[in-house]
């Protein structure tokens, strides 16, 4: 992508990124230098990001023994789709993404219905128990209760192997709405509000009408945050699901993974034996993939030049 | 601040109230404590309804099991139920500060975490303001999408990926490290523990870096580049302020973890060769609480690990916020 | 703020404090409802599905709740269940006698209902063993399985290649000195014919005192090992002419350790063979169903280790000794017999509502046929009941899928009594393993006193003095893994060892107090 920057381009796409439209007067060699290093390093973070992850798409069809005894580099060898039709024969495993769908979807609306309200009222500088809320937000971050209190609380909830068990105590992650009331504080022009104090909207209408429809940029980072730890969320089902039926992606690819290896007490056929570690590789393409193909969807949030340029320009 | 004072000192509440703010220029007269309360609600009601929904789950998910904090000052007893047990007092906390693991304990958990709280605090950073220096959107796209990744993956897989690259002869690192594994060098193990933290958290932790830079004014850019400023000086002045209060805040967050090793992680990675490195306060604790059943010895460890963590916690945001107005409560 | 959440936290605690009830006991029809929680892996038949299941609700009459809890998911709720007095009707598989010393008040004394189970009883009466095994201080709190004589075995076994010393013209070794120089020819006389160096002398999972260590040619030196279950070997202790003492310490231990390293130091053992992941020795072991590649390992059975396709080029190896001139008494082997055959497995919660209905059920369970039928598969779905006691199991039924497993019935979950007198046919994994266990057969009937050289599994400390035992084992186990693991991969024992010693001796570890609590109860219950 270098090769735009020396080139003389004429007005092309970059057009967003404020400093290309000047770059032709003001080209110095230290920008190039510059340019040089921020390419190289950024190159250099690809290839060592990526080839972990090629590795083990090419270590999902290729002959486990090849891989373990390290002939596998470039390219697969020893093609087998063993791994992946043991994976996918699985009825379990189709039932286990639906229940992660259900869950993080849900969990995600409920999470943001929940987050971004409240990251607002705080942020509001005149609201003063804020301090003290932030307060006691922040202290559950670091004092939790302990596995055994939980689980006597969602008992008694009966949210004991129940979808809710999944959804309802994670509804607020602090590190979140600290996240999102730093946003609404530090990007969010206060001639906004006043100009909305004058129009007479009250804090709802504020909220709703104006803050809101500039956020798209928190609400993609916050509900991508969330989503994740929905779709990752592994232990949630190993403690308090115990309906099969209900358990997530993660939980049921965890089980076939441990089958597929065996245990001390339960001696496992050699084929299976064989198969474990290519269940593995394939299990983390058939897990993540979904999440890989949300992201550049929200991306384009990310990089839209949210609202201050608007209002201070 | 009615609320604050009403929770915390009822009885000297006079003077903050006078403060004008921002939005309520209004009375300042001494009204009483009821009708003072009726008012910040009559002002304030549309925010309380704003955030209510998220003090309520919190109330209930964060605060009502922590009466099992307790639990570490009894001493556990099945047959009378989780707080019947025995008081005890510091009885647990004594028997882990005394106990002969205590000072490797500690200083594994504060070494591997300090590594990697500072490197991972680091890179996220230095990643974000190289990939706000693409210019073409789709390269822009395509390597925060690279880099993004590996966050996906699950803790099994990268110790096994890690065990993979590192085996010695074989591996496509360890083959230049020598004949045994770095997997069991004591002195190796945390390099490689932090190194991996960075390598798959690096992209995903940038992405709150790019949405803050994507809020900078462009008009900055504009400003500087017509006092002659170049490329580095466009990061430093312009992109490095901006991401500053969100670094700060970040900071400190981490900061309250401290003793914080997350388990899976160096519990996969531990083994006989690398124990006297790899043995923290979590896997520790693990050891302690589950396998062996002993509830109140591990409440207590857990609740030590509490207290040091929120300790750092307090004293990060004091400082920050004496010295850069950045702080989150 | 704080004050509502007070609040909400106040209005909660009571109710969180006192348990849920109001479950229905009975089904629509008037049944009485039994549960039964059942460990095993959630991938296999369901059981409410099973003739099996049927055939216990016809004798009990009652109708079953089976609720199926994978491995996984059980070690992560157990002890929130367990503290929570979350404890299902009937437990298959669920508890270990630690669990019962910690929360006996939740557990049925079942000794004050054998008069209700007289299978039970006849099965005791039969196998007294099983019922030392089961008895604590008199009281019955876990009904044990007997998965029968096909699993009378040591449940560590170590495996050589004979088509590799046949082919070289080698000898079965009989002593660590012929063991070695067999390796030594096994890495440099290419055995598997393959033109490449890819061969694995000696392959080892690990190092530490459990199943399928290479520690187990510490039965070599003299001292018994017993790797299996929660033994008090598995923890580092044994015990000789009536004293108990620590391996740890021994120099039976540090011999062993020396020996190992002579292996590694030479590549006679791979050298990331501490740090490496299960999934290398799997791939070195069962290789590619074709070309072996390792010579001597440690397993269950050549089978289990080796597939079925390398399985045949494996046998036994003998107890070997640790010089020659070592008098036969002196070389023992592994004894982990009532661990492999025995396990603790059905609890009865002592709040049952239908308690009649669940000792029917249990009695049910110990009966021959439906002991047959909840190890292997149902009768006559799965297995064949060819009468006069034998057994005839369906192996394209049976074996269909998982080939060791019988994911069809309950398999090592099951809670029953295989007698003597039952012939099961096509027991794979038992013909398997009883024919691997032949080759040491004779060494532990000669010179294994199952009494007096192995602190036998029915001793059972109490639970203060189990919480001692397990955190002074962490502490030193937290040195001495590490000290073993260095001195096997890096050697240097010999000058280190006298350090070592007063190290582990420290009373700050408590090695002494633990063999002063072992020993007090193996006077009392040996």
């Amino acid at each position: 992508m270098s090769t735009t920057t020396v080139t003389p381009a004429p007005k092309t796409s970059g057009d967003e990124i404020p400093w290309n439209k000047h770059q032709r007067q003001h080209l110095t060699p230290g920008d190039w230098v510059a340019s040089i290093i921020i390419y190289g390093l950024i190159t250099l973070a690809v290839i060592a990001v990526l080839y972990p992850l090629w590795f083990v798409v090419i270590a999902s069809f290729s002959n486990p023994n090849k891989v373990a005894a390290g002939d596998v580099f470039l390219l697969p060898k020893g093609v087998t789709f063993v791994g992946y039709a043991k994976v996918f024969a699985n009825a379990r495993i189709w039932r286990g993404y639906l229940n992660t769908i259900i869950y993080s979807v849900v969990g995600t609306a409920v999470n943001l219905a929940v987050t971004i309200p409240c990251a607002f009222a705080l942020s509001r500088k005149e609201f003063k128990p804020r301090r003290v809320i932030l307060f006691l937000f922040t202290v559950t971050m670091f004092i939790a209760g302990g596995l055994i209190p939980n689980y006597l609380l969602y008992k008694q909830l009966g949210l004991l192997n129940s979808m809710w068990v999944f959804i309802l105590p994670g509804a607020v992650s602090v590190y979140n709405v600290i996240v999102a009331r730093s946003f609404f504080e530090t990007s969010i022009p206060e001639e906004l509000f006043e100009a909305a104090q004058l129009d007479g909207e009250s804090y709802l209408g504020y909220f709703f009408r104006i803050v809101i429809p500039l956020s798209s940029a928190i609400l993609a980072v916050i509900g991508l945050y969330y989503f994740v730890g929905h779709w990752n969320d592994f232990m949630t089902g190993l403690i308090f699901i115990t309906d099969d039926e209900k358990q997530p992606l993660q939980v049921v690819l965890q089980q076939l993974l441990l089958v597929a290896q065996g245990t001390a007490t339960n001696v496992d056929a050699a084929a299976q034996q064989q198969a474990a570690d290519q269940i593995k590789f394939g299990i983390i393409i058939v897990s993540t993939l979904p999440l890989m193909v949300i992201y550049p969807f929200l991306q384009k949030y990310f990089n839209k030049g949210v609202m201050l340029g608007a209002v201070k320009g | 601040m009615a609320t604050q004072s009403l929770s915390a000192t009822p009885a000297a509440p006079a003077q903050d109230s006078r403060r004008p703010s921002s939005v309520a220029s209004g009375t300042t007269k001494k009204p009483n404590i009821f009708k003072r309360i009726a008012q910040h609600f009559r002002r304030y009601w549309e925010l309380w309804l704003l955030s209510a929904p998220a003090l309520i789950f919190v109330a209930i998910f964060a605060y009502v099991p922590m009466w099992g904090i307790q639990l570490a000052f009894r001493k556990f007893d099945p047959d009378k139920g989780l707080t019947g047990g025995d008081w005890v007092g510091f009885y647990y906390f004594k028997q882990f500060f005394h106990s002969p693991l205590f000072g490797e304990i500690m200083t594994n958990t504060i070494r591997i975490s300090l590594w990697t709280l500072v490197m991972s605090f680091i890179f996220p950073i230095i990643l974000a303001l190289l990939i706000n220096q693409i210019h073409s959107t789709k390269v822009k796209g395509f390597v925060q999408t690279v880099t993004y990744m590996p966050h996906f993956i699950s803790v099994v897989v990268i110790v096994s990926m890690l065990n993979i690259f590192l085996t010695p002869g074989s591996g496509i690192i360890g083959r230049f490290l020598g004949p045994e594994s770095v997997m069991g060098n004591p002195k190796a193990i945390t390099s490689v523990y932090w190194i991996s933290e960075v390598w798959q958290h690096c992209g995903w932790n940038s992405i709150i870096y790019l949405a803050a830079l994507a809020g900078v004014d462009t008009s900055l850019y504009e400003a500087a580049k017509i006092d002659g400023a170049g490329r580095w000086q466009l990061i430093r002045t312009v992109d490095i302020p901006a991401i500053m209060p969100t670094a700060g805040i970040l900071l400190i967050l981490s900061m309250g973890s401290v003793l914080n090793v997350g388990f899976d992680k160096i519990f996969l990675m531990q083994n006989s060769l690398n124990l006297p490195a790899t043995e923290v306060i979590s896997t520790y604790t693990y050891k302690i609480g589950i396998l062996n059943s002993q509830f109140s010895y591990s409440t207590a460890i857990g609740l030590f690990n509490t207290v040091v963590n929120f300790v750092f916690l307090i004293t990060a945001n004091a400082i920050s916020k004496k010295i850069s107005e950045t702080s989150i409560f | 703020m704080a004050i509502a959440a007070i609040a909400t936290a106040s209005m909660l605690i009571p109710l969180a404090a006192c348990g849920g009830s109001g479950k229905a006991t009975t089904d629509a029809n008037g049944k009485p409802i039994v549960t039964i929680q059942v460990r095993r892996n959630v991938t296999d038949n369901p059981m409410k599905k099973t003739q099996f299941s049927k055939d216990l609700e016809a004798a009990c009459d009652c109708t079953i709740n089976w609720q199926e809890i994978s491995d996984n998911a059980w070690g992560q709720q157990k002890s929130a269940k367990m503290a929570a007095g979350d404890f299902p009707d009937i437990g298959l598989a669920l508890y270990d006698s630690t669990d019962v010393t910690k929360y006996s008040s939740q557990f049925e004394d079942m000794s004050k209902d054998l008069s209700k189970l007289p299978n039970v009883q006849k099965f005791f009466k039969a196998q007294p063993d099983a019922k030392k095994f089961a008895e604590d201080n008199g009281h019955l709190y876990l009904l044990p399985s007997d998965r029968g004589k096909g699993y009378r075995v040591s449940a560590t076994h170590m495996f050589i290649n004979k088509t590799w010393l046949d082919k070289l013209g080698l000898p079965v070794p009989t002593t660590w000195g012929e063991l070695k120089t067999t390796l030594e020819a096994f890495k440099t006389k290419d055995p598997n014919g393959n033109g490449k160096a890819d061969e694995v002398p000696m392959n080892i999972r690990g190092l530490g005192f459990g199943l399928w260590s290479p520690l187990t040619l510490m039965n070599s030196t003299g001292l018994t090992t017993s790797f299996m279950g929660a033994s008090a070997s598995s923890q580092g202790y044994y015990v000789k002419n009536g004293k108990v003492a620590s391996y740890l310490t021994s120099n039976e231990l540090k011999d062993t350790i020396s020996y190992l390293h002579s292996l590694m130091a030479e590549g006679l053992i791979p050298k990331d063979a501490l740090t490496r992941d299960a999934s290398k020795y799997n791939s070195q072991t069962i290789s590619d169903g074709k070309t072996a590649i390792s010579g001597v390992t440690f397993g269950w059975s050549n089978y289990s280790e080796f597939g079925d396709k390398l399985a045949d080029q494996y046998i036994t190896l003998p107890p070997l000794k640790q010089k020659a001139s070592d008098p036969d008494s002196k070389v023992k082997w592994d004894y982990s017999q009532p661990a492999a055959e025995y396990a603790y497995v059905l609890s009865l919660s002592p709040k049952t509502a239908n308690k009649d209905a669940a000792l029917k059920l249990i009695n049910a369970m110990y009966s021959e046929k439906l002991s047959v039928s909840g190890f292997y598969g149902s009768i006559p779905d799965i297995v064949t009941d060819n009468g006069n006691h034998k057994y005839t199991i369906d192996k394209a039924k049976a074996y269909a899928e998982y080939p060791d497993t019988r994911a069809v019935a309950l398999q090592d979950r099951f809670a029953g009594w295989i007698p003597d007198d039952a012939t099961i046919v096509n027991d794979t994994n038992a013909e398997q393993v009883t024919a691997s266990d032949q080759a040491v057969r004779e060494t532990i009937k000669k010179n294994v006193d199952p009494v007096k050289d192995v602190i036998p599994i029915w001793v059972h400390p109490s639970s203060e003095d189990m919480d001692t035992l397990s955190n002074n084992n962490t502490a030193i186990f937290n040195y001495t893994d590490n000290q073993l693991a260095k001195w096997v991969q890096k050697g240097g024992i010999d000058s280190e060892w006298s350090d070592y010693l007063k190290k582990v001796k420290e009373p700050t570890l408590g090695l002494d107090t633990n063999i002063k609590i072992w020993q007090k109860y193996y006077d009392k219950q040996a």
